[in-house]
This record gives C-alpha cells, sequence and structure tokens, in this order.
C-alpha cells in the first residue's frame, strides 16, 4: 500500500501534507517537550511573583496563575494528548475489529447479538456516555481513556461489519470459499486487507474526534487533576482569568484546534487516496469529526 | 426544452439530495446534545448540561445517571423522528 504512486499522490494534496506536518509537529514537541520547553520545570513548580505575565520574550506564550511558563506547559500537555488519543483509538480498533469481523462473517443470532450491543453503545451520545463513564470511575487520565474507548469501538464494528457483509458477497470470496478456504484464511487473507483503507482513514478521522473529547472532558473536570498541564484543564483553569490574561486560554485553544485540524485534513486526504467510491465528490459530507458513516 | 431548472431542482433533486442530510441531522444531534454541556458550562446557562456538570463535581451519582439515560432517551426519540422523516421522503425505504 505505502508505494511511491501512493507517496506522490499523497504530496499532490496540499491540504493532507498540511495535516500530516502538524501531525508530525505535535508528534516532535511531544516527544522532545523537556528540551523544546523553556522552562520544563514550571509543570510542577510555582512562581507567584510571575503569575498571568503577558507574552514576551522570555514566556512567549505568557504565564498562567501559578507563574508557570504556558509554552512549556502546553508541550508537555501535547504528551497526554498523544497517549490519550493513541490508546483510546488502538484499544477501540483492537475491541471494535474483530467483534465486526465475527459479526459480519456468521450471519447468526451471536452476530445479531454482537450488532445489537453496539447499538446500545451508539443510542447513547459519546460525549454524554463518555462524562458518565469518567464521572462513575472518579477523574483521572485512565478514566478518561476508558470512557473514549468504550464509547468509540461501536464505529469500528459497524464500519467492519458493513464492509465484511459486502464483500462476501464479492465474487473472488465466494470463489475462495468454494475452494475450501477456512474462514481464519477468508479473514485474514482476503478480508482484512480489503477492508484496511477505511479502517485507517476512520483511525485519522477518530483521533482528531477523540482529542476534541478529551479536551471537553478535561474541561468538565473529568480528566487530569492540578497540576497536570492537560490542554482542556487548562482552558478551564483560564476561564476566570479572561479577558484580561487572553493568552492564557487562547493557546491551548489553538493547540487544540490545530491538531484536531491536521488529523481531520489527513483523515480527510488518506480517504480520497484510499477509498475510489469517495473521491473528492463527498468532501463535504465527509466533514463532520464524529465518526459517523 | 422539459421542465424548468428549478422545479428539476426542487422537487427531484432535493428529494434526493434530503434522505442523506435528514441522517446526519440524526447523527450530528448527538454531538449537539454533548456540545450543549459544555456549552452551558462556558456561558452559565441554567440547562439540562449545567444540572449535569454540577452533579459532577458533587458526585451525585443518580443525578447524572438520569442525565445520561434521559438524554439517550432524547436522542433515540430524535432517531426514530429521523427514520419516519426518512421513509416520508423516500418510500423505497419502508420495504428494506
Amino acid at each position: 500500500m505505502i508505494s511511491r504512486r501512493f507517496l506522490r499522490k499523497l504530496v499532490e494534496d496540499r491540504l493532507a501534507v498540511v495535516g500530516l506536518a502538524i501531525v508530525a509537529a505535535l508528534l516532535v514537541c511531544a516527544l522532545a517537550a523537556p528540551w523544546l520547553a523553556p522552562f520544563p520545570e514550571d509543570v510542577y513548580e510555582f512562581h507567584p511573583a510571575e503569575r498571568l505575565r503577558a507574552p514576551s520574550w522570555t514566556h512567549p506564550f505568557g504565564t498562567d496563575r501559578m507563574g508557570g511558563d504556558v509554552l512549556s506547559r502546553l508541550l508537555f500537555g501535547a504528551r497526554i494528548t498523544i497517549v490519550i488519543a493513541v490508546i483510546a483509538v488502538g484499544a477501540s480498533v483492537v475491541i471494535g475489529v474483530p467483534i465486526g469481523l465475527v459479526a459480519g462473517l456468521y450471519q447468526n443470532r451471536v452476530s445479531d447479538l454482537l450488532m445489537r450491543v453496539s447499538d446500545v453503545f451508539l443510542a447513547v451520545p459519546q460525549v454524554i456516555l463518555a462524562i458518565a463513564i469518567a464521572q462513575t470511575l472518579g477523574p483521572s487520565i485512565p478514566n478518561v481513556i476508558l470512557a473514549l474507548s468504550a464509547t468509540f469501538w461501536p464505529w469500528f464494528t459497524r464500519l467492519v461489519y458493513a464492509e465484511t457483509r459486502s464483500l462476501l458477497k464479492e465474487t473472488f470470496v465466494e470463489a475462495t470459499e468454494t475452494l475450501g478456504a477456512g474462514p481464519a484464511r477468508l479473514v485474514l487473507l482476503h478480508v482484512l486487507p480489503n477492508i484496511a483503507s477505511p479502517i485507517i482513514v476512520r483511525i485519522s478521522l477518530g483521533m482528531g474526534f477523540t482529542i476534541l473529547t478529551a479536551a471537553a472532558l478535561g474541561f468538565l473536570g473529568l480528566g487530569a487533576q492540578p497540576p497536570t498541564p492537560e490542554w482542556g484543564r487548562t482552558i478551564a483553569e483560564s476561564r476566570e482569568f479572561l479577558p484580561d490574561a487572553w493568552w492564557y486560554a487562547t493557546m491551548p485553544g489553538l493547540a487544540i484546534f490545530l491538531v484536531v485540524m491536521g488529523f481531520n485534513m489527513l483523515g480527510d486526504g488518506l480517504r480520497d487516496l484510499l477509498d475510489p467510491r469517495l473521491r473528492r465528490t463527498t468532501r463535504v459530507a465527509a466533514a463532520p469529526a464524529r465518526g459517523g458513516s | 426544452m422539459g421542465l424548468p431548472p428549478s422545479l428539476v431542482v426542487w422537487k427531484y433533486v432535493l428529494r434526493n439530495a434530503l434522505t442523506s442530510t435528514v441522517t446526519q441531522i440524526g447523527l450530528l444531534s448527538g454531538v449537539l446534545l454533548g456540545g450543549a454541556v459544555v456549552v452551558e458550562r462556558v456561558f452559565d446557562w441554567p440547562g439540562l448540561g449545567h444540572y449535569a456538570v454540577n452533579s459532577i463535581v458533587m458526585s451525585d451519582y443518580n443525578a447524572v445517571m438520569s442525565f445520561t439515560i434521559w438524554v439517550a432517551l432524547i436522542y433515540v426519540v430524535i432517531n426514530i423522528a429521523v427514520d419516519i422523516v426518512h421513509a416520508l421522503i423516500d418510500p423505497r425505504e419502508i420495504a428494506s
């Protein structure tokens, strides 16, 4: 799949390249946070004399209510964002894809049961269910990850289920079945490679949506506890200092906006490349960040 | 020269374009309900979402649970309405 042609087409899609650059920049920020941050110790240290300073050369993004450097805290917050998004989406793939495959492959009561269970999860709006889970288990980052995975896996199940069902009607799959291929061979060699592209697209779009939901949960006080520099939490803390300390809320807000935008543009670009049925024409319809299909 | 373009667009194209639009409305209403929680928190509106956040802060488990179920009910009702509108727009849907 990663061929030279693929890479060339990806480079031609300017939006996808911008998205890829933003995602790459986020990864660099997260990995190199201790070296990039001008004041790495400000994540946990207080400087009451320096509190709420406007942006300057020493503090490019200003300082927060504890006198911490906002830029340094943002860079360390990128780590939390990446960890939450990667684990939550990864867990959703690990749970959702096998369930969708099993439900799509065997057309019996078990597959009906699996699909109804995923329907129950979809019956509650994602953010609301995540709020309920995070509240019940107590506010912490692992619980936010759990809540996000619990609400995101049915989207993968539905996607894989629909794709598997339509693939099983294809002639080449029927032929393989007639030749005596077992379910394991059928799934691993013929179904999975053909549904990999929509899954990859959904992963990229899902990362953006997961980061957005994680920030919303952090904003509501359900995620990381202070002094963790989580972006959503930082915005919630900064609210009482608005509009005077505008940089305090604006910078984490911009960071969330840029990162979600990056993942969405990358996902849309990958969708155009990998899914021939959806080339360009459905760009607008594909825009909502919610992983709906 | 056949039907005027306005009639083609408003009577035939619109009807076919509406089916997927209506489905999106149903799905997006979930995002709207979730977003309301955050918006009511930001602007201090005394709505359902504000009540939910206050219950979270005070660890009022019953209130959060009933809020979740109530919102889920609203969401399901909206989506049933979407399905009915879907059938009205495109009667072929009833057969399948």
